[in-house]
C-alpha cells in the first residue's frame, strides 16, 4: 500500500508542485494550508510522513506544528521534514545540521527544493 | 550557487565621543599647550642667565617656569583622572577646572610680561592667543569673563608700573626690556628714569586700557563667531549624515523586504519547473525550454539571495560581535580545496600557501563566504593555463590574506567602483554573468569583522585582492576591532 504523505504549506503553488512530484513517485499525498487544518485532518487520516513549511501564517508556525505532532502518541516516531527559508525574514540561516539537535524532526530542505532532492529525502525516511 | 553566509543581522557600532569626553579632550589639549609656555619661560630664564645676566630677572623667570610646570602637572593629573562615560553630559567640575587653569595662566603671563619688559611687551599677543584658546574651550560667557580678567590685569600692571608701584627698575637695572615692546619707539615715554607727568600718564593709560581691552574682547568675540559658524556647519553635516544613514537603512530594508517578497513566488516557480521536468512527459524541445526556465530562475534566485544578504548585513538593528575564534589557515585551505576540481577542469593552477597560524574573531562561515566569492571571481576571470595563488601571512596584530590571479584584470578607470553594488567591469561582463554584488558582500563582511580589503589590478595581467583581519588576541580585542571600524 502506498505511503501517505501530508504536505503543509501556505503557498498553494508549492503544495501543488510538491504533490505532483510525490504522486509521480507513487505516494499518496494529502494537503493542508495551515497548522490548524493539518491538525484537524490528522484526526481522521493516518499519515506516514509530514512535510512542513516553517514559515506560514507566523514565522515559526511550522516548528510549533512539529512539536504538536510529536506530542501525539500515534505520531511520536513519524518522520517530519521541514521546508526552510527562514533567512529571508530574519537574516539568520537555519543550519539543518545543527537545527536537528533541538527540533524533533528528521530532515530539513531549503527552499526552493528540487524534485530529485525531495524524492530522495522522502525515500530515505520512509525506508 | 554561492552559499548564503550565516551572518547575524545585528552589528556592533562604536559610539561617537560624548560631549563630556570632548570637554576632557580639550582640557588635555590645554595642558599640552601649557608645556610650550613652560619651555618658553624656561628658555627665557636660561637665555637671561647666559646672555644678559640679571640675577633677579633670572630667578623670577625660573620661578614662573617652575610654577607653570608644577600646576600643569597637577592639572594634567586631575584631567586624566576624570575619564567621563561616553554618554555623560559635560560636567561642572571639568568646566571649573578649565576656568581655574585659564585664570592662573593669565596671572603668570602678566607676571612674565612685567619681568621681561613691562605691560606693553610682545607677550600681549600671547595673552590674546590664550584668550582665543579660552573661547574655544568654554561657553562665551566664561570666555568674556576671562577677557575682562585679562583687561583688569593689564590695567593693574600699567597702573602699578606707570605710577611707580612695580617699578621696572627693580627688575631690570638698565631699564632695557628683555623682550621688545609692542609699541616700539612711539613717543610714549614707556621707560622712564623718573615717573612721567601725571596728567599725560593718566591719559595714555586710559587710551591703552581701551585699546588693549578692546583687543581682548574682540579676540574672544571673533573666535567665538568663527567657532559658532564651524559648529553650525558641523551640525548641518551631522544632520545630513543622519538623513543619509536613514536613507541607506530604508534602502536596505526595502531591498530585504522586496527580495523576500520576490523569493517566495520564485521558489514556487523553481519547484514547479522541477516537478514538470521530473514527471512531465516532455519532448526534447520542451525539456530544453524547461531547463532554460530553471536556469534563469536559478540566476534570479542567486541575485535575490545576494541582495538579501547584502541588505541584511547593512541593516543596523542592534549589537552583535563575532563569537567564534576561527583558524584562518584552516578555513581558507578548506575553501580552496572545494575549488580544486573546478580549477582542474579549467586548466588552472590553484595554490595555497600559509606562512603561519593565525586566529581571528569571526562568525561561522563568514571567512568561507568571503573566500568563496573571491576564489570564484579569480577562477572565472583567469583564462586556461593561468594561476590563482592564495597566501596567508600572519603579522603581529593582523593577518593578511592575498588572492592573486593572472587573469584578465580590471580596467584602470573602473577600479574605484569595484565595491559599488551591482557594478561589473566591462571586460568581466564579456566573460560570464554575475550579480555585481559579490564584492559588496565581501567588503561588508570583512568590515564587520574589523578588517580591510583592497584590490590591485593591471588589465591583461591579473588582479590581487588583499584582506587584512585583526588577530584574536584577547576577549576585549573583538569588541575594539569591530568598533574601530565604524
Amino acid at each position: 500500500m502506498a505511503k501517505k504523505i501530508m504536505v503543509v504549506d501556505d503557498d498553494p503553488d508549492l503544495r501543488e508542485a510538491t504533490e505532483i512530484v510525490l504522486s509521480g513517485a507513487g505516494y499518496n499525498v494529502v494537503l493542508a494550508s495551515s497548522a490548524a487544518e493539518a491538525l484537524e485532518m490528522i484526526k481522521t487520516t493516518a499519515v506516514d510522513l509530514f512535510i512542513l513549511d516553517v514559515m506560514m501564517e507566523t514565522d515559526t508556525e511550522g516548528f510549533h506544528l512539529a512539536y504538536k505532532i510529536r506530542d501525539m502518541e500515534e505520531y511520536k516516531n513519524t518522520p517530519i521534514i521541514m521546508l526552510t527559508c527562514i533567512e529571508e525574514r530574519t537574516g539568520q540561516v537555519l543550519d539543518p545540521d545543527k537545527a536537528g539537535d533541538f527540533l524533533p524532526v528528521q530532515g530539513f530542505l531549503r527552499k526552493p527544493m528540487d524534485a530529485k532532492t525531495l524524492k530522495a529525502k522522502v525515500a530515505e525516511l520512509l525506508k | 550557487m554561492t552559499q548564503t553566509p550565516n551572518i547575524p543581522v545585528r552589528v556592533n557600532h562604536a559610539s561617537p565621543p560624548g560631549e563630556a569626553q570632548v570637554q576632557a579632550s580639550r582640557l588635555r589639549w590645554l595642558t599640552r599647550l601649557r608645556w610650550l609656555y613652560v619651555v618658553g619661560a624656561s628658555s627665557l630664564a636660561a637665555a637671561v642667565s647666559l646672555w644678559q645676566p640679571h640675577e633677579l630677572a633670572t630667578y623670577l623667570l625660573a620661578a614662573v617656569a617652575g610654577l607653570m610646570l608644577a600646576y600643569n602637572l597637577l592639572f594634567a593629573a586631575l584631567t586624566n583622572r576624570s575619564v567621563p562615560h561616553p554618554d555623560a553630559e559635560p560636567t561642572t567640575r571639568l568646566a571649573r577646572l578649565a576656568e581655574v587653569q585659564i585664570a592662573i595662566d593669565l596671572v603668570l603671563l602678566f607676571a612674565l610680561m612685567h619681568i621681561t619688559g613691562g605691560a606693553y611687551s610682545v607677550l600681549l599677543a600671547v595673552v590674546a592667543f590664550h584668550l582665543a584658546v579660552a573661547a574655544s574651550l568654554q561657553a562665551p560667557a566664561r570666555a568674556y569673563f576671562h577677557a575682562a580678567l585679562a583687561t583688569v590685569f593689564f590695567a593693574a600692571l600699567v597702573l602699578f608700573e606707570g605710577w611707580g608701584l612695580f617699578w621696572q627698575g627693580d627688575v631690570l637695572p638698565g631699564q632695557r626690556p628683555l623682550l621688545p615692546g609692542l609699541l616700539g619707539n612711539l613717543p610714549f615715554p614707556l621707560w622712564f628714569k623718573a615717573p612721567p607727568p601725571r596728567t599725560w600718564l593718566a591719559m595714555s593709560q586710559i587710551a591703552s586700557f581701551l585699546a588693549v581691552g578692546g583687543c581682548f574682547f574682540g579676540t574672544v568675540r571673533f573666535t567665538d563667531a568663527i567657532l559658532e559658524r564651524l559648529r553650525g556647519i558641523n551640525r548641518r553635516m551631522v544632520e545630513a549624515n543622519r538623513k543619509l544613514s536613514g536613507l541607506e537603512l530604508t534602502k536596505s530594508r526595502f531591498l530585504r523586504i522586496s527580495s523576500h517578497q520576490l523569493r517566495g513566488p520564485l521558489a514556487a516557480i523553481h519547484t514547479m519547473v522541477s516537478a514538470i521536468q521530473e514527471v512531465g512527459e516532455l519532448n526534447p524541445r520542451q525539456l530544453d525550454l524547461m531547463n532554460k526556465v530553471r536556469s534563469r530562475s536559478d540566476v534570479m534566485m542567486t541575485q535575490l539571495d545576494e541582495m538579501l544578504t547584502l541588505s541584511t548585513i547593512k541593516e543596523d538593528t542592534g549589537e552583535a560581535v563575532p563569537d567564534q575564534v576561527v583558524d584562518v589557515g584552516a578555513a581558507v585551505r578548506a575553501t580552496v580545496a572545494n575549488f580544486d576540481q573546478e580549477a582542474q577542469q579549467k586548466g588552472l593552477t590553484l595554490a595555497c600557501q600559509c606562512d603561519g597560524q593565525a586566529k581571528v574573531w569571526a562568525w561561522e562561515d563568514a571567512l568561507e563566504t568571503v573566500m568563496e566569492h573571491l576564489l570564484s571571481n579569480a577562477l572565472h576571470y583567469t583564462p586556461s593555463g593561468g594561476t590563482v595563488r592564495v597566501r596567508i601571512t600572519p603579522g603581529p596584530q593582523s593577518v593578511q590574506v592575498e588572492i592573486a590571479d593572472t587573469g584578465i584584470g580590471i580596467p584602470t578607470d573602473q577600479q574605484d567602483r569595484l565595491f559599488h553594488e551591482f557594478f561589473r567591469a566591462t571586460n568581466a561582463r564579456q566573460v560570464c554573468g554575475g550579480t555585481g554584488l559579490g564584492l559588496s558582500i565581501v567588503q561588508a563582511v570583512v568590515e564587520r569583522l574589523g578588517g580591510r580589503i583592497s584590490i590591485a589590478s593591471k588589465p591583461g595581467e591579473g588582479t590581487t585582492v588583499s584582506l587584512s583581519l585583526p588577530l584574536a588576541q584577547e576577549e576585549g580585542n573583538r569588541h575594539e576591532a569591530i568598533g574601530t571600524r565604524q
